[in-house]
């Protein structure tokens, strides 16, 4: 093929600069290991979590994560939509980049009294492989969403960076919610 | 993209985990009255029974003097029978509330209702007749009900499903069951003044059939009130 000269646009950066993405991958590492030293020295104080509404802490906890991983699935599609790949989109339309970054803020603020409680009265533990793997994700959890915060505010990381952190904060996300609130429902039937 | 909107929002969320986590710390959040603890795990880290301890009060590592108070889980029954008779006793946890029922199969019973914090609870009926009180030892729950005029000292372990504590009503009959952990069963039906061993309850079936009536067993939690 004859080599085509293209015009690049001022604006457009090169993509290939790793560097600042590592840094978020670094910043968003010291995010997890800070909540898991938390949750561990911690004195862990099984004390309940008061919801008006809710007929236990634990039931408000499982019904507010259940409320962020719906919003995370608005989070998967919106993103499909920005890019173009959800079919009868062409991307970046204005409506699903708002969509995007406002159910997203929304989940992950609704996140907090969860994760909150978690680290404050029950602490990082692992006394089974549910528990184990729902510590683990919940510090990784926050740490990738910093992450991609970060990684949001460049324009030269290579593009498939953003993908493949964004698919990992929603991996991440449903590993908590499987080994939390689905589990939770299993065990003691879906119940306010 | 934005450039700064997306660190605005880590900022807001790392402040407002640590936010919550000061309100905590404050007494926001969490209340103080109730304990809730994934049911597999009541204990915190710390409280391994020791074992080669001669004087546990002494001998008690100094580290396990900041652990947490032990905690039920946040729903859970208890089921089992007196050290020093055949009275069968259940004790239904759920937040900070307890249900209990005590049944000798013949004609003592009493169904109690009480409060359950930091791996204590405190219960009585309604008149004061019977009173039960108990404290988490390890997984299971040691303690004493008086009823009757007798004392009734008991150490019972976790009973999970089908086991536990049942009860049915229907016309002017009332029935209370403990299924223990064995497979036994204990209960009392009580018609007005009348008192007689319970059918048997298939606890799958959950329904019993009184001359011809069909009575519910419904499983009885913490929170439940009896009429």
């Amino acid at each position: 093929m004859a080599a085509v000269t293209q015009a690049v646009p001022v604006h457009q950066p090169r993509r290939t600069n790793f560097w600042p993405v590592v840094i978020a991958l670094a910043v968003g590492s010291l995010v997890s290991v800070a909540i898991g030293v938390y949750g561990s020295l911690h004195d862990a104080t099984g004390q309940a979590f008061d919801l008006a509404g809710f007929s236990s802490g634990l039931h408000a906890k499982a019904w507010l994560a259940s409320i962020v991983f719906a919003l995370a699935i608005v989070q998967v599609i919106s993103a499909f939509a920005m890019w173009g790949k959800l079919p009868g989109t062409k991307g970046g339309g204005k409506v699903s980049s708002v969509l995007h970054r406002w159910s997203g803020r929304l989940a992950v603020v609704v996140s907090l009294p969860v994760a909150a409680h978690c680290l404050y009265a029950l602490g990082f533990q692992g006394f089974d492989t549910r528990v184990l793997v729902h510590s683990l994700l919940g510090c990784f959890f926050y740490g990738i969403f910093v992450c991609k915060m970060i990684v949001l505010t460049r324009e030269d990381a290579p593009g498939w960076v953003l993908p493949v952190i964004g698919g990992a904060v929603f991996t991440g996300l449903t590993g908590l919610w499987l080994t939390s609130s689905l589990w939770f429902f299993n065990e003691f039937g879906v119940s306010f | 993209m934005a450039s700064r909107g997306p660190l605005v929002t880590a900022v807001v969320v790392l402040a407002g985990l640590v936010g919550f986590l000061a309100v905590n710390t404050a007494g926001g959040l969490v209340k103080t009255s109730e304990g809730t603890a994934l049911p597999a795990a009541a204990q915190t880290s710390g409280q391994q029974p020791p074992t080669t301890s001669q004087a546990p009060a002494a001998s008690q590592p100094p580290a396990q003097t900041t652990t947490a108070a032990p905690a039920f889980p946040a729903e859970v029954v208890y089921a089992g029978k007196a050290s020093n008779g055949r009275l069968a006793i259940a004790v239904a946890v759920k937040g900070g509330q307890a249900a209990a029922y005590l049944c000798d199969g013949r004609n003592v019973e009493a169904w109690l209702r009480g409060t359950a914090a930091q791996g204590k609870v405190d219960l009585s009926t309604k008149n004061g007749s019977a009173r039960l009180s108990a404290a988490l030892d390890g997984q299971n729950l040691a303690g004493t009900a008086t009823v009757g005029g007798r004392e009734y000292p008991f150490v019972i372990g976790v009973a999970a499903p089908p086991a536990g504590l049942y009860r049915g009503s229907g016309g002017s009959t009332t029935i209370g069951w403990i299924v223990l952990p064995d497979g036994s069963q204990v209960g009392i039906a009580t018609t007005g003044d009348s008192s007689v061993p319970a059918p048997a309850l298939d606890p799958q079936a959950a329904a019993v059939t009184v001359d011809g009536q069909r009575i519910d067993a419904d499983k009885v939690a913490g929170d439940a009130t009896f009429g």
